[in-house]
């Protein structure tokens, strides 16, 4: 049986058009190439860290 | 793909950069990866599993941000989910990210030219967001009104849709939480949400109410025909036709026929097609009776909310005339306390009447104000600043705009009124993109035209107006100032002035 109280705070706000100059300041757009980067530039070996050996190409 | 260190074009067979000598092996894995994820997000968006494919489109953009693709697919399925703000998002890095031959800006452009469908959507969002206060407050009724408008305008708004079946099957409502459930299935096949809810509808409705969404194949219906001969005819006819006429002799039975065909007509009529007509001219009338009491509704909740804004209002002025009545006779005033004292009087008499507040209120110098001991006079002067802010806004940016505009600009005047409007705007406000744009067009066009032994004092006017410009651009991509803006950052370029960031 569901509760409604627990699945209505499950419900958050939408993002409205006056919000978006904000969202897209507040994104957080560092990635794994970012980290892998500061990695080499940091003299890390990013290998060590880095196991799988796949090569997927894009459809 | 492009070597991270130096930019050039990388060989996908080799795992060296031909420019540059980076190692790029795990560069390439990452891309790789996020090639994968966009390959699983896009399978799954053509199965309409749509929340599978954010899940999937973020993953891959979480392994490489420049995946162009990924995010305007992203941006695509999240419209595509009734949210329009999340998609512009997605749209605007994407046409940060890549700024030629990127769909991105086309799909900006398409809402761009269509600003009154946007604006309708953006108010279903508001719609659903008022809703969720609703619910907040437990007035469920007015949650569903707002849900059902916000839905009319804006159909496939799956979250919207998805509280709306919630809120039936609170209401124990099974058979509206069915059909809302149905179409929510239609939009996303894959929410998890929308699947929950579905079997909580069809255990608890005793099997009553199964939700459909599938496609019914018909089948072809199969007709028996006759074939006789008549002399060197053949006659190939629908089974059950048969024939009747003066010459065949049938034209007693022919007759009896006809009278039983239109008494049976007539019990069809009576039976099944006039209650049928009757049921739906009921249903339309019940469907009136119940848009005209939820209009009925709206207006009570706002009746209801300009009471309590009222009574507010009352409130404050209450306070107003209080402080003011705190305050000494007029003898011994300075003038910027004659000053005050008449905008307060004024705002009193007549809040509405912001032209006779602003005159003796503009003339007050902020400076002065503050620099004044009396604290009642100083929170007198804050107290109606914040009252009289929207106008005040306009009031300064309609002088600096003349000024700019002015057939003879008068700069210096256009940037300090610009200024002062500037202090009173906020994020949000009505025409904010264009009180930031002719602020920088002040700024620049300040610098531009001043001697150079005084350009130097006007560099931080310079580097502001660069930093609105790019705002412009960067941040409101559907203003009507984006391609000035531009041209402006050229300008500045151009001028050959090294600033600083």
């Amino acid at each position: 049986m569901l509760n409604f109280e627990e699945e209505l705070k499950k419900f958050q706000p939408s993002l409205e058009i006056e919000d978006v100059q904000d969202a897209i300041y507040n994104q957080d757009l560092v990635d794994m190439s970012d980290i892998m980067v500061k990695m080499v530039k940091d003299g890390l070996d990013p290998t060590k860290y880095y196991k799988a050996n796949m090569t997927i190409p894009k459809l | 793909m492009y070597c991270y260190q130096c930019g050039y074009e990388l060989n996908p067979a080799k795992n060296t950069c031909p420019q540059c000598g980076a190692d790029v092996s795990q560069y390439k894995h990452i891309v790789y990866f996020s090639n994968h994820y966009y390959n699983e997000g896009l399978e799954k968006a053509k199965a309409r599993n749509l929340s599978g494919a954010v899940a999937s489109l973020r993953q891959s953009l979480r392994f490489y941000k420049e995946n162009i693709d990924a995010r305007n697919l992203l941006g695509l399925i999240y419209f595509e989910l009734g949210e329009i703000a999340p998609a512009l998002c997605e749209w605007v890095i994407s046409s940060n990210i890549k700024e030629q031959d990127n769909l991105a800006a086309d799909y900006i452009a398409l809402l761009k030219n269509n600003q009154n469908k946007l604006d309708n959507i953006n108010q279903t969002v508001k719609k659903y967001n008022q809703s969720l206060d609703y619910c907040d407050q437990g007035s469920l009724d007015l949650a569903v009104i707002q849900l059902r408008k916000a839905l009319s305008v804006n159909p496939r708004f799956l979250r919207a849709r998805q509280l709306l079946a919630l809120l039936y099957m609170n209401a124990k409502d099974y058979a509206g939480a069915a059909r809302e459930l149905g179409k929510c299935h239609s939009i996303d096949g894959g929410n998890t949400t929308t699947l929950r809810y579905i079997k909580e509808v069809e255990q608890f409705s005793g099997g009553e109410n199964t939700v459909t969404y599938g496609v019914r194949k018909g089948t072809s219906p199969k007709e028996e025909s006759v074939t006789y001969t008549s002399g060197n005819e053949t006659i190939i006819q629908p089974a059950g036709r048969g024939s009747f006429g003066m010459d065949t002799g049938f034209f007693p039975g022919g007759l009896i026929h006809l009278a039983i065909g239109a008494l049976i007509g007539a019990a069809v009529v009576g039976f099944l097609v006039m209650p049928a007509r009757i049921q739906s001219a009921r249903a339309l009338a019940a469907q009136q009776i119940r848009t005209i009491s939820e209009q009925a509704d709206a207006r009570n909740t706002q009746i209801a909310e300009k009471e309590r804004t009222i009574e507010s209002l009352n409130e404050e002025n209450e306070a107003l005339r209080t402080q003011l009545a705190a305050f000494t006779s007029s003898e011994g005033d300075t003038d910027i306390e004659v000053l005050l004292k008449q905008a307060a009087a004024r705002y009193l008499n007549d809040p509405s009447d912001t032209d006779s507040v602003l005159e003796p209120f503009t003339q007050i110098d902020p400076v002065q104000m503050r620099a004044m001991e009396s604290e009642p006079l100083k929170d007198l002067y804050e107290a109606l600043s914040q009252r009289l802010r929207m106008p005040l806004r306009t009031y300064y940016y309609d002088l600096g705009l003349a000024a700019l505009e002015a057939e003879t600009p008068d700069i210096d005047a256009a940037v300090k009124n610009l200024e002062a409007s500037w202090t009173y705007t906020r994020e949000g406000d009505e025409g904010f993109t264009s009180n930031i744009f002719y602020l920088a067009e002040a700024y620049y066009r300040q610098y531009a035209t001043a001697q150079a032994a005084a350009r130097e004092e006007l560099t931080d006017h310079l580097i502001a107006a660069r930093a609105f410009f790019r705002d412009v651009v960067n941040l409101h991509p559907l203003s009507q100032h984006v391609e000035d803006a531009q041209n402006r950052l050229n300008d500045i370029a151009a001028l050959g002035v090294i600033l600083d960031g």
